[in-house]
């Protein structure tokens, strides 16, 4: 018995010594930089186009946030994986905030009404499996594209030659060029691996990493190796680990704990703390690029304050950002001044444009709920409020609004929902809601917005707004060349949407994350989507 | 035996039709689906040809009868949100969950298991009375904030051990297994403490100490193995929880098992993978709790004698007594 006991206990431990048995550790030896590998344009992102000198360690792991799901640039909602693996076609510098070129060398409308762009691209520019880029493949990765945003105007290539494309679009759009600078939009895939694996051909790029899928394990870590033959300027680190974590306070422990070199977004009550510690450093990307904008929005096809402007007004007029961007914690947010465009974008309404006032105050908050009560006809609706609840920062958000609305004497209900659920309610022909709290990265270009809030079809239209005359008139700034025109056009929407108080813009949020004190090469955008393509941490 | 084990097999028929069911239809409740999540920027005619190949433009009842179709066929259908083989994704998710299964449970079981026998010989002393409240303590606290304890001790602190993912070979696995175990070992504890005193005061042990036995094989050979069978079923129960993924522990130590699989699933409504998930892991215990069967067999001879019997025909009814003999009686 007591043989067979012993000899039942080592086997025990034995299987699960196998078991345990698990990777190398992240930590990796350290490695000399490697040289630039090619003289061609580096692709500009202002700080990580420095050249890097000294030696970095070889193996740089950041803890993510969100995970992509897929390898289909334009598919796949990852901006931060399609950045490394994915060249745009044109680049859009953030920090300096113009067009450079990257696979297209030289644009231009060869039409004049914004329906035909030609390209001239980039030579000598390989995929990750050795074959060449050309017009071919542009024009596939177009064709393949479903991205709402291209496939709405794309309508077909004409190769001119290997390097050489015009893109001929359904209806004409001055902002397509800016289209191209998203990898989202247009990430260029290799054609001849597409069409050989549909699996995972498309996970073949030209950019500066290329995936490691023998080690990449879906919804949890994407192993990326260093693109030794890339066209611009190669990353001195040859090895990059995303792991996604999905708790903010276990990425903030890994980083404390060395197991990653960065982490995106910071718990907001987590901020101190990572400002405190001398082996951090806390970065963000406010002042970076166009922000990701919080707002409230009222249903606008079923919802009970849709036909009662003196409520939304009054709503609008009860809560204060400023207690908005403390409840949430995000100390480094700047509080809306009611236009909804991105920042530092162009046709940007100000606030003296509008004609309505409607800046915090809460006295005309509770006249103007008097008005609403009159127009309802004695009393005023309980009123249902939804958004992603499971994040804090919208629940707290949430809560304000909820709270700036008893004030002023409304009653606010909170159905609580999730990302998933938030999608299903905001469908036209779905609704169950009144207002909902909603957050939606703008993006550098004038018809973002078109697509994102209040174009009749937008998806991110979270009011459910439909109107023939503001889609007519987005219609029409997107085709126009005519600057005055469009700056015309985009003003008078958005003092339309303010005015009417549609959509109520609480704060520019500005997404963060932290590094180890050190790290070098990573650009933090204010979209949420940082650029770790060279990142590098020296030993 | 082999008999018994058929039967058991079969019995997966019902377990996997109830649960891909339940599952499945809980999941159609739930608001929202995987195509709303993913295909908020796609292009109508893109999400429209993507709803008609999932299913998404017919009734569930149609989703589920293609789902049950390609079952029968081996194939636990594609994740919408990966891309991928459900069954391609459960299978990278698995070492990782048996390896956290495993070490967890070899945990709750080394260290439980003699602390419950001496619990028990000791029963009212003081080693008696702290194990229970070692157990009890350990049965409440949550997972999530003994997770994120050991995390702040160890990893942040005195930077000894990982703090997430599965990267580090054995130093990874220590803090989730101590997590999930220390739930594990309370109450293995209490159960073998428990069983232990039920055995401990029976006759025939008092009869081998009169016989000169020593205390140590009185205990370990007489009572243990006569105690053991409670002790096995909690293992096997708690070892077919662990292999259903530690949901909470998973996610605290970013560990890339099947439980943060099928939580991350359950957010992105990716049915096929929550569905497919739940019924391997359904299959799993199944397993697990037939090894446990057999091992009672193993352990207790009575067990092994039943199972190695014959099947009993059943008794005919006695045919009634001729009127004329009861007549004549």
């Amino acid at each position: 018995m007591k043989k067979r006991t012993i000899i039942a206990a080592a086997l025990a431990l034995a299987m699960t010594l196998t078991a345990c048995g698990g990777a190398a550790a992240p930590a990796a030896p350290a490695a000399p930089a490697a040289a630039p590998s090619s003289e061609a344009a580096a692709p500009a992102s202002g700080e990580a186009a420095a050249p890097a000198e000294g030696n970095y360690v070889d193996h740089i792991v950041v803890a993510i946030d969100t995970m992509p799901t897929n390898f289909e640039p334009s598919g796949n909602d990852a901006p931060v994986l399609n950045r490394l693996v994915y060249d745009e076609l044109i680049n859009y510098d953030k920090v300096k905030k113009e067009l450079q070129p990257a696979l297209a060398t030289a644009w231009e409308w060869v039409s004049e009404d914004a329906t035909v762009l030609h390209l001239d691209l980039r030579e000598g520019v390989t995929f990750h499996n050795g074959n060449p880029f050309t017009a071919e493949d542009v024009a596939y990765s177009l064709d393949t594209n479903v991205n709402a945003n291209i496939a709405n105007y794309y309508d077909h290539c004409d190769i001119k030659g290997d390097y050489s494309v015009d893109i001929v679009l359904k209806s004409a759009n001055a902002d397509f060029v800016n289209l191209l600078t998203n990898t989202l939009y247009a990430g260029i895939k290799d054609k001849e691996s597409c069409e050989a694996d549909a699996d995972n051909g498309s996970a073949i790029g030209t950019g500066p990493w290329k995936l490691d899928l023998a080690n990449t394990i879906p919804g949890d870590t994407i192993e990326l190796l260093v693109n030794a033959d890339y066209w611009g300027e190669v990353p001195v680190t040859s090895q990059l680990t995303l792991r996604y974590i999905s708790s903010a306070s276990s990425r903030l422990l890994a980083l404390q704990n060395k197991e990653v070199h960065a982490m995106m977004a910071v718990g907001e009550t987590d901020v101190p703390a990572v400002q405190a510690d001398p082996n951090l450093e806390f970065v963000s990307g406010a002042g970076v690029g166009p922000a990701k904008y919080y707002y409230l929005a009222f249903n606008m096809t079923n919802g009970a304050a849709k036909d009662n402007l003196y409520l939304r007004q009054a709503i609008a007029r009860a809560i204060n950002n400023e207690d908005v961007i403390l409840a949430v914690g995000d100390m480094e947010a700047e509080a809306s001044d009611g236009a909804f465009w991105g920042y530092d974008t162009p046709f940007r309404a100000s606030a003296s444009d509008f004609q309505v006032d409607l800046s915090y105050n809460v006295e005309e908050a509770k006249a103007l709920v008097e008005k609403a009560k009159e127009e309802a006809g004695g009393t005023l609706p309980e009123l249902h409020i939804t958004g992603n609840t499971e994040k804090s920062i919208n629940m707290n958000h949430i809560l304000i609004i909820q709270e700036a609305c008893r004030q002023i004497g409304i009653d606010v209900v909170i159905d609580e929902s999730d990302g998933a659920g938030v999608n299903a309610k905001t469908k036209f022909d779905a609704g169950g809601y009144d207002m909902i709290q909603y957050n939606v990265p703008l993006e550098t270009w004038p018809s973002g917005v078109n697509r994102m809030l209040v174009y009749s079809t937008g998806s991110n239209n979270r009011a459910l707004f439909q109107s023939e005359e503001i889609s007519a008139m987005l219609e029409e700034a997107t085709s126009t060349s005519d600057d005055a025109r469009r700056e015309e056009l985009y003003k008078q929407v958005q003092v339309y949407v303010h005015d009417n108080a549609i959509y109520v813009p609480a704060y520019y949020g500005s997404r963060n994350g932290a590094q180890l004190a050190g790290v070098e090469g990573i650009v933090w955008s204010n979209d949420g989507y940082p650029e770790f393509t060279y990142a590098r941490y020296a030993q | 035996m082999h008999r018994y084990i058929i039967k058991r097999v079969l019995m997966l028929i019902p377990i996997i039709l109830g649960v891909s069911f339940i599952v499945f239809f809980m999941m159609d409740m739930a608001e929202g689906n995987a195509l709303d999540l993913i295909g908020l920027e796609y292009s109508e005619e893109k999400l429209a040809e993507l709803y008609r190949q999932y299913g998404y433009d017919r009734s569930v009842f149609y989703r589920y009868f293609l789902y049950m179709k390609n079952l029968l066929h081996g194939s636990l259908g594609q994740s919408i949100i990966y891309k991928k083989d459900v069954w391609e994704l459960y299978m990278q998710r698995l070492p990782a969950t048996l390896k956290l299964a495993s070490a967890s449970v070899l945990v709750a079981v080394v260290l439980s298991i003699p602390l419950g026998i001496k619990a028990a010989t000791t029963h009212g002393s003081l080693v008696d009375n702290t194990s229970m409240v070692v157990s009890i303590v350990g049965l409440s606290m949550p997972n999530y904030w003994l997770g994120l304890m050991l995390a702040v001790l160890f990893a942040q602190k005195l930077h000894w051990l990982p703090s997430s993912g599965d990267l580090n070979g054995i130093k990874s696995l220590i803090l989730p297994a101590i997590t999930v175990g220390t739930g594990l070992m309370a109450t293995m504890t209490r159960t073998t403490r428990s069983s232990m005193l039920d055995v401990i005061r029976q006759d025939y042990l008092r009869t081998a100490r009169a016989k000169g036995v020593p205390e140590k094989v009185v205990i370990n050979k007489h009572a243990l193995r006569n105690a053991l069978i409670p002790i096995i079923t909690v293992v096997g129960t708690e070892m077919g929880k662990a292999l259903g993924g530690a949901v909470v522990t998973e996610n605290v130590f970013a560990w890339p098992g099947v439980g943060r699989l099928i939580i991350d699933s359950v957010n992105q409504r990716d049915t096929a993978v929550v569905t497919g998930c739940i019924i391997l892991t359904a299959v799993l215990i199944s397993i697990v709790q037939l090894i446990v069967d057999i091992l009672y067999a193993f352990v207790d001879p009575r067990l092994r004698a039943q199972y190695s019997a014959p099947r009993k025909k059943k008794a005919k009814a006695a045919p009634p007594a001729a009127p004329e003999r009861r007549a004549a009686a």
